[in-house]
């Protein structure tokens, strides 16, 4: 049985300050560090997990283009993937032509039980990966999954966060499972950190490329990617005239809550 | 045949959900401008809850079939799928929900056509379409061009005459559905809250953060916020650390709000808060860190403890 993972190096583009735009109106990338998309990495962990139950679970990293800050499939290592594998290609790719290598990805694998990623809309991600995947694969999809709660033989009991409320799905495998956020430590998603020991043994193991040519070779291309940026404007942003209040002094605080009181906001 | 858009009713415990009732009333002027027929599309469901949401439309197709009254990703894109074949409309317009990506990504991808989430203007050029999109916490907006057939969109956008719910005399056209049994997901069990408030009419919100810590703070905020007469909110941490039902979620992923007044306790002001609440009149916030994000987006900036502050501003509008 096998789990792979699709992983991804993201832009760290959370409070920045100041022109996000350059001269010509493009976003600065190259400033910004690049992070470890933080529900791929939550994804990561659940896969992780089905191994650390039933160690007849293997779990690979996948990932798509070169590394430019980050290794994110090297960080996999670290925390215990079995296999990584970087899919190489040239030029830009849209999330449609990444998901297609995926799929090819996926089936090139040995017996893949499901696939696991997040579910971050990051800049420039138009889509949902793990949707674009699923029907690339013809895939049950289970999105916003935020626990497997048992695994049941060839099916796994996913719990799922849907508008107002929770939702017990039962996936038969293979499925694509894209999961969700995970913002308190004990979240059942809450990844795990590097292994120093893992570290030491995998800082040099060669990640194998597959290049993206190969994997479609002998099938009709997809055609031109239907998705393009033709630009980036600036929004203005609201100013908020403020004042610091010491909440320790009663006094500041009554004043505060007599302007309010005039602006009609407090009776 | 005209070109067509269709808009995807999706349906909730209490009927067709507002956000599709709000998609509609984005789409219909779009549709009159460009002379294209605008019906929607729901699937399973009785005809009966429908009627309910429908103002606007044309028609109604309505796919009806066995597995199909729960929501499965694949069984509803294959449903869709079926009921296009290669006749696809040009442009397909989803509420922003989970179900509402799922499909306009599951249906760009078996057509290989354009698709955005989150998009908050649409217009048409040449063969395809310009939509755009806020990103970077809301500082910049990207214009896409989608291209294929359907262009899929997700929005939370809406008319200018805003969403429109009530009965309607909208033809709906029963469409027997057959294949969602290819989908053997199943749903086991469902906890679905009706949302019980709106906070979009509320005129003051306390809202609750992650900071509140214990049940004493919490009881202390909620103390406060009857004395201000006004609802209680909460960001995300404070709905999953269990303070809060997530009708009251404040955010991306739950109500976008404009109150005269806004109450932030214990909320760091992560941007994921921030699109739910920025618009607000006047922004109080209470943290203990000086350099809380939330800082710099309040008029009063309250430093320091919830457990010490609370109580005081209970005293002062009790005194
Ligand atoms: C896809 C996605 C969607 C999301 N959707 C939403 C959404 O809709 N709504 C939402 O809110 N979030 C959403 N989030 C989560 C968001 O990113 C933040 O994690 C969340 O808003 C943080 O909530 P918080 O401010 O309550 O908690 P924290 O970030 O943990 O902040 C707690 C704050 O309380 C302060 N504090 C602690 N103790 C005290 C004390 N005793 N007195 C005073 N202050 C104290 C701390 O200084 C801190 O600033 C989403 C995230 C993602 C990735």
């Amino acid at each position: 049985m096998h789990a792979a993972v699709w992983v991804r190096e993201i832009w760290d583009t959370r409070d920045l300050v100041g022109e996000i735009l350059d001269g010509s109106g493009r976003p600065k990338w190259n400033e910004w560090e690049g992070r470890f998309d933080p529900e791929d990495l939550n994804a990561l962990e659940m896969a992780l997990q089905l191994k650390d139950a039933d160690s007849a679970w293997k779990v690979t990293g996948l990932s798509v283009g070169p590394v430019r800050k980050l290794d994110v499939l090297r960080e996999c290592l670290y925390r215990g993937v079995d296999y990584a594998v970087r899919i190489s290609h040239e030029g830009q790719a849209s999330l449609h032509q990444e998901a297609l290598w995926m799929a090819k990805a996926v089936n090139q694998l040995e017996d893949v039980r499901v696939v696991l990623t997040g579910i971050q809309i990051n800049e420039g991600d138009y889509a949902q990966k793990g949707a674009l995947l699923a029907r690339r694969l013809g895939w049950p999809l289970v999105s916003y999954v935020e626990a497997i709660e048992a695994q049941e033989g060839d099916k796994l009991r996913l719990r799922r966060a849907v508008e107002g409320g929770i939702q017990v799905v039962e996936a038969p495998l293979p499925a694509v499972i894209s999961v969700g956020v995970a913002l308190l430590k004990e979240d059942p998603r809450a990844p795990r950190s590097a292994k120093a020991k893992l570290k030491l043994k995998h800082k040099k193991t060669p990640i194998p490329e597959w290049h993206a040519r190969d994997l479609v070779a002998g099938e009709n291309q997809v055609g031109l990617p239907p998705v393009e940026i033709l630009g980036y404007r600036p929004l203005e942003q609201r100013e908020f005239p403020s004042q610091r209040i010491n909440g320790v002094e009663v006094s500041e605080l009554k004043r505060m809550l007599s302007e309010l009181r005039e602006k009609g906001l407090v009776r | 045949m005209a070109g067509r858009i269709w808009v995807y009713l999706e349906r909730g415990p209490g009927g067709i959900l507002e956000e599709s009732a709000a998609a509609v009333s984005f789409a219909a002027p779009a549709a009159q401008r460009w002379g294209l027929s605008l019906e929607g599309v729901c699937i399973g469901g009785s005809a009966f809850q429908i009627a309910d949401a429908a103002l606007g439309l044309e028609r109604v197709l309505h796919l009806q079939g066995e597995g199909l009254e729960d929501f499965r990703a694949k069984a509803y894109g294959n449903a869709m799928e079926a009921l296009m074949g290669d006749d696809p409309p040009e442009l397909i317009v989803f509420p922003s929900t989970t179900q509402g990506e799922d499909l306009a990504s599951w249906i760009g991808a078996a057509y290989h056509a354009g698709v955005l989430l989150g998009a908050r203007s649409i217009k048409r050029e040449g063969e395809g379409y310009v939509a755009s999109r806020v990103e970077f916490e809301g500082k910049v907006e990207v214009d896409y061009l989608l291209k294929g057939r359907p262009v899929c969109i997700t929005t939370e956008g809406q008319g200018p005459e805003g969403p429109s719910l009530g009965s309607t005399d909208v033809e709906v056209v029963a469409i027997p559905t057959a294949g969602a049994a290819e989908d053997a997901t199943r749903i086991i069990h469902s906890d679905l809250v009706k949302r019980t408030v709106n906070l979009k009419d509320a005129k003051v919100i306390v809202a609750v953060g992650a900071g509140v810590g214990d049940e004493g703070t919490f009881q202390k905020v909620r103390e406060l916020a009857d004395l201000l007469k006004g609802e209680l909110g909460a960001t995300r941490a404070a709905v999953d650390a269990g303070w809060l039902s997530h009708d009251r979620q404040i955010g991306q992923t739950g109500a976008k709000v404009r109150p005269d007044l806004y109450v932030a306790c214990g909320i760091s002001g992560a941007a994921q808060h921030r699109v739910g609440m920025i618009e607000s009149g006047t922004i109080v916030s209470i943290n203990i860190d000086p350099n809380a994000p939330i800082f710099r987006y309040s008029h009063y900036c309250i430093e320091g403890d919830l457990r010490e502050v609370v109580p005081k501003l209970i005293d002062l509008l009790k005194g």
